[in-house]
């Protein structure tokens, strides 16, 4: 791919830079950024790296232009008030640079699509507003292997690390926990417009850099920032070999939200059974990474009338006796209409010695509800209580 | 045996908002021992019952981070205790 | 002296105060901005006094103390914290995530106090709520694991700590999906007590434990009375006996007798409020159909009356967690609960009418009245 002369107009000044040059350029114009959240990280790091011809730049945020996000969000004008944030940025970013590519995605990042919005990028810079957010995107970078650039800021202080797969920790590495993420956010406890600015665009640097390959990354450093007092402080991160995501043996090989990772961990920490909602089920069978085996503990006639493809149908009532029918190298998955049987089964599989046997939560009525609506619950011409 | 301790800002509540307090102790245990016993209440915010450190909360002497409270702390050492941020 | 309502959120704590006719309310605060209250109760013994169970994200829970009704706060020195475990039991390594409930203690130990965590957990103060112990008897019960092995998606809360009046030594509380226990001997040693619950989610029906108390309440005029709203239904025990009665089969049958509150009139044992929610098979614990009603019985569970004039009538999904609705001692007892919407109610009459006295704050955990 060649730069045009306009584009080679536009660029002159970082061109002219030798560790940049046309090769760097030409990194840049094929280079696929995407920036999580058009806020007041988001904004700079957007400005930033469309300003300096990332060929195709994502856009992820969900809400809309409030009077109080002016005061630091840059990335739009009093005219933009109540507009879709995904959207004036678009139209603000194409407008300052033509030549590329910016794609809107209007929507709040969870695990059912996490891994479809961030799969054609190359670089992922996180700046969201909201800890469950930052652990969702860490997860789904470290399990698709995308470079992640994160920054927080919080205040007059600001903090921003970088993760490249295989060589440094990730962010669950510094910060294990995403226990209830009630971390003050800007909205509650305030923040200095400016001071967004100096790390988004730290952010930007950082991404710029991985795609051009030049300089060294924020791998393995966290680095903060304290306006007040104008310094910069640096600290060394190793990866930790116990990390849930991105250590030796992972726990984490799904993104999941919090919440549903909470309980799931809770009920870990608690003697291990594992509780999975009917999108974390979908994806595990839909993954077929994990061997798993479905265990339907409702009756023969609620089992006759629809099942889950592969499931096998042992009664409650007769678990205790045939729990051995079940191959020790395999997760099992217990099923039921409510979650309440299933959680029972869960109980009579631990004391039997299986280990964290897993349970639909909210069974198959939740599976109907959230999964697949044509799912047979019922026998056809009346619900049964 | 002098440290000095960067207090991240939640915490500063218990320092009467001094960022940077100078503390004794030649181990964090030391350290965080000296900071009780001036700002009361403070190394519970930290460090739960079981002596670990609390989620979100990361200790760094000088600039490399302190997984144990073990940790040796040499006169002139900055201790900084650090934050999850989660603002964006 | 008027009294005021205080409501803690996930977002810090609140207080209504009425005026003088008890129409209008004043809506203060808030204080602790940031931090989760999941609990605010005053100090029948002392009514100057309140304690707060708080937590900031990432800080560690802990408990704030008040004497001058709650104008002024200050931290426990020495909050709930379950004891260092030894090397050898690292499944007993437990840490405080939450201090979820607060019971003042018997009236003749003035400054006791009791506290409920997550993980479960049961503490003691003797100084106010200044030091916290944790209650051996029941935090190094062998049992207590298994009891407290399951939880919900939020953790296994320890709740409803109920002190006997006429006993200090009697006590009785709840874990939720864990069950009813109960101590004659001030907490060295506990016993399950939930016979006759339903815990249509356990494999063996007649299982000692493992039920989903949502809320014990204990009547102080009749304390051999005692009323369970369960996750399971609604039940009254009349001790000595051992065995629960499911009087929310009374309740119609659309709208069931599952919820989160119950709450008893100030002086007579029969009557008592609940808020049914939906706990159909997904359990979304909203209102039912989108209709929110109080239900009220005046004759022990026997029969049950729909109280909710004033309410919205369609399109309304409430949802009132178990610590966010109660009464207070006027004479024609007012009631209070508040939403996870953020919403507080109010009938100066018993629940005949209701009111909205605050909107928009933050998702209510905590209704408590301080008198």
């Amino acid at each position: 791919m060649t730069l045009s002369s306009a584009e080679r107009a536009r660029y002159e000044r970082q061109i002219s830079l030798s560790e940049i040059g046309l090769a760097g350029q030409e990194r840049l114009k094929s280079a696929r950024v995407l920036v999580i959240g058009a806020g007041g990280l988001g904004s700079p790091v957007a400005l930033y790296l469309a300003a300096a011809g990332v060929g195709a730049l994502g856009i992820v945020d969900c809400d809309r232009v409030a009077l109080s996000n002016l005061h630091r969000q840059v990335l739009f004008e009093s005219a933009s008030l109540g507009r879709l944030k995904a959207e004036a940025a678009r139209e603000r970013l194409a407008s300052l640079n033509p030549q590329i590519e910016v794609i809107a995605h209007a929507l709040e990042l969870r695990s059912g699509n996490v891994r479809a919005v961030l799969e054609p990028y190359d670089v992922i810079v996180d700046g969201t507003d909201r800890l469950s957010t930052r652990y969702l995107v860490n997860d789904a970078c470290v399990i698709l292997g995308k470079p992640l650039v994160s920054a927080a800021i919080h205040r007059f202080e600001g903090q921003a690390l970088t993760y490249v797969p295989g060589r440094g920790p990730c962010y669950r590495c510094l910060f294990p926990e995403a226990r209830d993420g009630v971390v003050a956010s800007c909205a509650e406890a305030g923040v200095l417009g400016v001071l967004p600015g100096v790390l988004g665009a730290i952010q930007a640097t950082e991404a710029i850099k991985l795609v051009t390959g030049v300089g060294e990354p924020l791998t393995g450093r966290l680095l903060t920032y304290d306006a007040l007092e104008m310094r910069f402080r640096e600290f060394s991160l190793s990866r930790r070999p116990d990390c849930a995501v991105c250590g030796e043996h992972p726990s984490i090989t799904e993104p999941l939200e919090a919440g549903e990772r909470c309980a799931g961990e809770a009920a870990q920490a608690l003697g291990g059974v594992l509780r999975l909602s009917p999108a974390q089920l979908h994806g595990l069978i839909e993954g077929t990474r994990e061997p798993l085996v479905l265990i339907d503990v409702r009756e023969p006639d609620e089992f006759g009338i629809g099942r889950l493809a592969g499931a096998i149908n042992i009664p409650l009532a007769e678990l205790a006796g045939r729990l051995e029918e079940i191959p020790r190298t395999l997760t099992p998955v217990f099923i039921c209409r409510s979650g309440r049987r299933s959680l029972a089964a869960c109980a009579a599989a631990l004391s039997a010695g299986i280990q964290a046997p897993a349970h639909l939560e909210g069974g198959l009525a939740a599976w109907a509800m959230e999964i697949d609506p044509a799912f047979p619950l019922d026998p056809p011409g009346g619900g049964a209580a | 045996m002098s440290c000095v301790v960067r207090i991240a800002s939640p915490l500063r509540s218990y320092t009467a908002g001094a960022s940077s307090v100078a503390a004794e102790g030649a181990t964090l245990e030391e350290v965080l021992a000296h900071l009780e016993r001036r700002f009361a209440g403070i190394r519970f915010r930290m460090i739960d019952e079981q002596d670990h450190i609390r989620p979100h909360m990361r200790l760094f002497v000088n600039t490399t981070e302190a997984c144990e409270l073990s940790a040796s702390v040499h006169p002139g050492d900055t201790v900084h205790v650090i934050c999850a941020l989660s603002g964006g | 002296m008027a009294g005021t309502l205080w409501v803690g959120t996930r977002k810090g704590a609140f207080a209504l105060h009425p005026d003088a006719r008890r129409r209008g309310w004043r809506l203060s605060g808030p204080q602790f901005l940031g931090h989760i209250i999941h609990h605010i109760v005053q100090d029948p013994r002392e009514p100057k006094a309140l304690l707060m169970a708080a937590k900031t994200g990432h800080l560690g829970p802990t408990v704030y103390r008040s004497a001058d009704r709650g104008r002024t706060w200050r931290e426990a020195a020495q909050p709930p914290a379950f004891r260092k475990a030894e090397g050898h039991e690292p499944s007993e390594a437990l840490a405080v995530q939450r201090v979820f409930w607060l019971t003042p203690g018997h009236a003749t130990e003035p400054g006791s106090w009791y506290a409920g965590s997550s993980p479960a957990g049961l503490f003691r103060s003797d100084d106010a709520g200044d030091h916290w112990q944790p209650v051996a008897g029941f935090n190094d019960h062998p049992m207590r694991p298994k009891w407290a092995a399951f939880g919900t998606p939020d953790g296994a809360f320890l709740h409803s700590i109920l002190v006997d009046p006429r006993d200090p030594k009697h006590l009785y509380l709840a874990i939720s999906v864990g069950g009813v226990f109960e101590s004659t001997d001030g907490g060295a040693q506990w016993t399950p007590l939930n016979e006759g619950c339903a815990a249509d989610f356990l494999p063996d029906p007649t299982a000692a434990f493992g039920h989903d108390p949502h809320c014990l309440v204990l009547h102080p005029a009749a304390p051999e009375r005692l009323y369970q709203q369960n996750h399971c239904g609604i039940y009254r025990l009349d001790r000595p006996a051992r065995r629960w009665a499911r009087i929310g089969t009374a309740m119609p049958k659309k709208v069931g007798d599952v919820g989160f509150p119950i709450v008893l009139h100030p002086s007579d044992p029969d009557t008592a409020w609940v808020l049914p929610m939906d706990g159909g098979t997904v359990w979304p614990r909203t209102s039912i159909g989108g209709r929110p009603a109080v239900y009220r019985t005046q004759d022990g569970g026997r029969s049950w009356q729909r109280l909710a004039r004033g309410l919205p009538a369609r399109q309304a999904w409430f949802t009132v967690l178990r610590q966010a609705m109660c009464a207070d001692r006027q004479p024609r007892t007012g009631l209070y609960f508040g939403t996870t919407g953020g919403d507080v109610w109010a009938s100066s009459n018993a629940g005949e009418r209701w009111g909205c006295i605050a909107r928009h704050l933050p998702e209510i955990y905590s209704v408590t009245y301080a008198h």
